[in-house]
């Protein structure tokens, strides 16, 4: 069973390689529905099925078709090789997620009392955390209700076209 | 049984990944995607978090990783209302030709 | 409301200003009736206290100077003012849900709220392609600051197996005393502080607020530039003081090196520029290092100080903004301290208030600001860092001249162009007036604010 979590592991974290690397935005948004499918079988491997079957819907479903969408409508995107020259804050970036790596991988050896792993934990299903939401955490659900209505409000009005702006470009 | 910090390792690397893609891809949907990134790094911490915790009765990790799906679902709707109005207006989404104010 | 065309539009905004202001002063009054409790609600996700009350009359005060501001400048950037009425209180909401936050989940929420309706009313200037930029590059680093704020969060929980501040105390005394999760917690509050920074804009992390402040609307840019160091610094105590068992104890290095930096930093810059906003937007990076350098001791007096601090800040600060936003033509959302030679003369009014928060901004006696300095300063020297407090006079020293610079030439310099009345609509009167009297009583009457805004014991 581990070595199917470490394999899924890699490709995930082969796809996330991918959405950085790739020269062209359809390929990173690829890698990216690549990225969020692994991730979603990490899930069901780690028993939480109902946050898997949200991955896959609302991410690799839902976010990444809306990001293909507006790649689509930019139209031409010539492949950008911008990533070749490392650049300065690139180089912080790397050297960032490797201290982070450091401290949280391999330092921690048996750090926390970790819960067996054994059994099937009921925890996953769709109704623990439906009861969960409508009980313990009332308020961060509503304020998430808040926070998607700016959402809707903002890609209104950004997306509109204002009256004094030309016709859509062709092309 | 996988160790918790192999779950832990990934999500940094994957973390990484989004931090480098947000500082160093020129395309703002490309910066947009190292974002999801790095909000699905997070993911992952709290999920294995919930589930190597010591009591998985208690599904806080698991709601909190719903809760930041939807806050990344929301971003990426306002994020790309933006960089279709930028487009519109002045036909590039690439961030080094956009930067009219001087730094 | 205002779907309907024509000068009904005009109507229709006045119309809706006027809602928005009922709806903003009747949260200020329930925040006044339910100020008496305080503890948990919803399921320890919410804590209701003094602190939650200072937060919630700060913002709640701005977003009535605000609104005030008025329908007529807001229809000079927007034909749809209904929009940026609803974000703004939207963005108000979410400031003060983070006041009250008392779970790491609702703090991440109200964080991501009021960023994102921030990040929609500094783009809604549509026709003016800084305003849309701006709102790009504020939404990226705004991105970047979530990513770490939930990544630092997520460690949290991990060490402590709770999402609830009131849960976390005995796990986190634990990890804090080297038991297991120590290095977890270590990098947990590292990357909080790096969100916290972001947001902040404290000096490594400032880069981005310059550029949006001057591409935003000016009244975005008042909004935006009190309400996000208000919240954040509210979180900031939230968790700092009041959660975690040592307080900023094992902080207290960097946090110093972070508040020098950004005073210093912040005021140096301010002195090189000649646009007004961007000016403001410096020091207000500048004014953040300052409760920053108040709030390192970690006493009780240090919170009051802030809180005092970002009352009168705000106040002042949204003052010279309304200033700016008479003076600057329609077209042009920003303006070059040349503009301003001569004012004095041409328009008395504007420049005496534009004369009083300047002064109050930069600390002189009688006003708000000088009230708030001497606040921070007996804090930083009740916790013993002397030297501290020079730096912060120093700095004050600096910030007085750049403001003071501005006076000079609103006054002593002569008027060359021709004089272009002000664009000034009597709600943005109503609001200047309110500012200006609220920071002449907050320096005449500090005991009875600070009572107010008293947060006893941590």
């Amino acid at each position: 069973m581990s070595v199917f979590a470490f394999l899924i592991g890699t490709l995930s974290l082969a796809a996330a390689i991918g959405v950085v690397v790739a020269a062209k935005p359809v390929h990173s948004a690829l890698f990216l529905m690549a990225n969020f499918a692994t991730l979603a079988i990490l899930y069901v491997l780690l028993d939480a099925q109902f946050l898997a079957a949200a991955q896959v819907i609302i991410y690799a479903g839902g976010i990444v078709i809306l990001i293909l969408f507006v790649i689509m409508l930019i139209g031409h995107d010539p492949a950008d090789h911008s990533h070749q020259d490392l650049t300065r804050p690139a180089m912080a970036s790397l050297v960032l997620g490797a201290i982070l790596l450091m401290s949280l991988g391999l330092q921690l050896t048996g750090h926390l009392e970790v819960g067996t792993d054994g059994g099937i934990a009921s925890g996953g299903s769709p109704s623990a955390i439906g009861t969960e939401l409508f009980t313990r955490f009332l308020l961060p659900f509503e304020f998430v209700a808040i926070l998607l209505l700016v959402a809707l409000i903002g890609a209104l009005i950004m997306g509109r076209r204002e009256s004094g702006e030309p016709e859509e470009p062709a092309g | 049984m996988v160790p918790l910090q192999a779950y832990l390792t990934l999500a940094a690397f994957i973390f990484s990944c989004g931090l480098y893609g947000a500082l160093a891809r020129r395309n703002a949907i490309a910066m947009l995607m190292a974002v999801e990134l790095m909000l699905n790094a997070v993911n992952i911490n709290l999920v294995a978090f919930w589930r190597y915790g010591p009591n998985r009765e208690d599904l806080a990790g698991q709601t909190f990783a719903i809760f930041v799906i939807a806050v990344a679902a929301a971003e990426v709707a306002v994020g790309l209302a933006l960089v279709i109005a930028i487009y519109r207006s002045r036909k590039t989404v690439y961030l080094d030709e956009i930067d009219l104010l001087q730094g | 409301i205002e779907n309907h065309r024509g000068d009904a539009a005009n109507r229709g905004s006045g119309l809706l200003l006027t809602l928005s202001l009922l709806v903003a002063a009747g949260a200020a009054v329930a925040a006044f009736a339910v100020r008496g409790e305080s503890g948990l609600m919803f399921q320890d996700s919410a804590r209701s206290d003094a602190l939650s009350f200072g937060i919630r009359l700060i913002v709640l005060a701005t977003t009535i100077l605000v609104l005030l501001v008025g329908s007529r400048y807001v229809s000079t950037f927007t034909r749809y003012p209904g929009e940026y009425y609803s974000l703004l209180l939207l963005s108000a909401t979410g400031m003060m849900a983070m006041g009250i936050a008392s779970d790491l989940m609702v703090l991440f929420i109200a964080l991501e709220t009021f960023s994102l309706s921030l990040i929609l009313l500094a783009g809604m200037y549509r026709h003016n392609r800084s305003s849309t930029e701006a709102s790009l590059k504020y939404f990226l680093l705004g991105a970047f600051a979530s990513g770490f704020f939930v990544y630092g969060s997520a460690l949290i929980y991990g060490v402590t197996g709770t999402v609830s501040f009131s849960g976390m105390g005995p796990a986190l005394q634990v990890a804090a005393d080297g038991g297991p999760g120590a290095v977890l917690l270590w990098a947990g509050i590292a990357l909080l502080l790096v969100g916290f920074g972001f947001k902040l804009s404290l000096v490594p992390f400032h880069m981005w607020t310059p550029d949006v402040y001057q591409g935003a609307p000016t009244s975005v840019t008042a909004f935006m530039s009190v309400g996000t160091k208000t919240a954040m610094f509210g979180a900031l105590v939230r968790i700092f003081l009041m959660t975690f068992p040592y307080g900023f104890e094992n902080w207290t290095g960097p946090l110093i090196v972070l508040a020098v930096l950004t005073m210093t930093v912040g005021n140096v810059t301010a002195l090189c520029q000649t646009s007004i906003k961007r000016m403001l937007g410096y020091s207000g990076i500048a004014h953040a290092g300052y409760v920053l350098a108040g709030l390192v001791p970690g006493t009780e007096t240090a919170v009051n100080s802030a809180l005092f601090y970002l009352f009168a800040y705000a106040f002042m600060n949204i003052g010279a903004f309304i200033i700016v936003m008479a003076i600057e033509h329609s077209v042009e959302t920003d303006v070059e301290r040349s503009q301003l030679r001569g004012t004095g003369a041409a328009m008395p009014v504007l420049a005496g208030f534009m004369a009083l928060f300047l002064f109050s901004l930069s600390g002189i006696p009688p006003l708000a600001g000088f009230f708030g300095k001497f606040l921070i300063f007996r804090s930083i020297l009740d916790g013993g860092l002397a030297w501290l407090a020079a730096v912060v006079v120093v700095n004050s020293a600096v910030s007085a001249y750049y403001y003071l610079r501005i006076v000079v030439t609103m006054y002593f310099q002569q008027r060359p162009q021709e004089v272009h009345a002000p664009q000034s609509s009597p709600a943005m009167q109503v609001g200047m007036v309110l500012a200006g009297v609220m920071v002449l009583a907050i320096g005449v009457f500090p005991a009875f604010f600070m009572g107010l805004l008293m947060v006893p014991g941590l």
